[in-house]
């Protein structure tokens, strides 16, 4: 009788204990609607900066195709609070970017690897999960007092001194880094990866065209294509790998990978 | 003993909740299978709280209202939405004075200044960055119900 009540309280006891540690974390982390004012104003001015380096892409019609595709996608596995924006950029290098605050790029090297609408579906869908992840912003782990990033991010971009322009100068080249040379981080790349196969068996389209897609870039990284995406993502092989064992429990892919359409709208001109 | 044990289960029982999740879709069909292609039995809207009743591999068997179905995993979500980013930026006189509450004193006004997003201004444009390109950018934004059909129906035009 004794060891049953003490085991009915160790379990109360425990479970108390493990929802006050989820309340001290969410109360930690939670991100508001100042956060995200803050994470659109700081990826507005990175994305500028990466259209400092790189030309859009003078296809409207690619643009239209991408941007409404993109859309769409962000309507049904991003982030209601964000407006998302996008656009192909001139870079024979195969790569994708993901800016803060719902910015994303994609080269027109990329667009000319691939053969269908689910390849481009699973490259945007892996972008996106990015902004999802809030991985540039939380890489930078710019916090105030607070530990919020309105209080940290936003203090920096709205400071009026020289020093606060420096730090935010400072902060901007760091995710630029973070994008083009240092990348977010390896699990999180094979996360996105996982994501963008999920999306496209939510959709009902063929999924094995993402994993077709990366084993034709690893093709094209052999031959120069990948300068940026072999510093900042795992080796293509394992990423394959990481997706082979996630779907070995799936049933088969479908065939549909929207080739009309994109053999339409998604040729790079 | 034995209705110790009973009562030790039931306590146990009743610290393990269902899942509860919220759609994490603009809207999402709630299917008679675990397939895309199955029957809709139901079209569920954002931040619909569901009740799991089953999971099949990345599929959830959700219940809502009374209807049950399935939906991928990719489609839900542990937490409400924030709101839409109209909604966000319509209150922008509340959001400055959160982030006002929330920030140091020194710096606070300079911060909700800059928190609005879509403003004509950067704060750094000094060569590197490329404000008309950033906003032909912006412009090519696309409604997202005009989104959302073009990418469900793949005979969409453009």
């Amino acid at each position: 009788m004794k060891w049953l009540l003490l085991l009915l309280m160790m379990s109360q006891a425990f479970a108390s204990h493990q929802q006050y540690r989820k309340r001290i974390s969410q109360m930690k982390v939670e991100y508001d609607e100042a956060d995200v004012l803050a994470e659109i104003k700081f990826g507005r001015e990175l994305a500028a900066k990466i259209l400092g380096k790189y030309q859009l892409l003078s296809d409207q019609k690619l643009q239209q195709y991408v941007s409404t595709l993109g859309a769409g996608l962000a309507q049904m596995i991003g982030r209601p609070e964000l407006d998302y924006h996008f656009a192909v950029i001139v870079d024979d290098d195969i790569n994708a970017y993901a800016g803060p605050g719902g910015y994303i790029f994609i080269t027109s090297g990329a667009i000319a690897l691939m053969k269908n609408e689910a390849q481009l579906i699973g490259v945007l869908a892996h972008e996106i999960a990015h902004v999802n992840k809030r991985s540039v912003v939380k890489k930078l782990k710019i916090r105030g007092d607070d530990d919020s990033l309105a209080a940290g991010l936003g203090v920096l971009i709205g400071g009026a001194t020289a020093s606060y322009r420096k730090a935010l100068e400072s902060a901007l080249d760091k995710a630029f880094d973070l994008l083009f040379e240092e990348g977010i981080s390896m699990k999180e790349e094979l996360l996105a990866d996982y994501l963008a196969l999920l999306t496209l068996q939510a959709q009902g389209l063929n999924w094995q065209s993402y994993i077709d897609y990366l084993a034709n870039m690893d093709k094209a990284i052999a031959k120069g294509q990948g300068e940026v995406v072999q510093k900042t993502h795992p080796p293509t092989s394992e990423r394959i790998d990481s997706l082979n064992r996630h779907v070995k429990s799936w049933d088969e892919s479908p065939k549909e990978v929207n080739q009309t359409r994109f053999k339409k709208y998604g040729k790079v001109n | 003993m034995s209705k110790y044990i009973i009562v030790f289960t039931f306590f146990f029982c009743s610290q393990v909740q269902a899942s509860v999740y919220f759609i994490k879709s603009a809207k999402v069909d709630l299917l008679s299978a675990a397939e895309k292609g199955s029957d809709v039995v139901a079209t569920l809207e954002r931040d619909t709280e569901v009740k799991e009743l089953d999971v099949d591999r990345t599929w959830v068997k959700v219940e809502s209202d009374g209807k049950a179905g399935w939906v991928s995993k990719i489609f839900l979500s542990k937490k409400k939405s924030m709101g839409t980013s109209q909604s966000l930026l319509d209150t922008d006189e509340d959001l400055s004075s959160s982030a006002r509450k929330r920030a140091s004193a020194l710096t606070s006004a300079g911060a909700a200044r800059g928190l609005r997003a879509g403003s004509d201004q950067l704060y750094q444009e000094d060569g590197e960055e490329n404000l008309a390109a950033l906003k032909i950018m912006e412009s090519w934004k696309v409604d997202d119900e005009v989104g959302l059909e073009f990418l469900m129906n793949p005979q969409g035009e453009l």
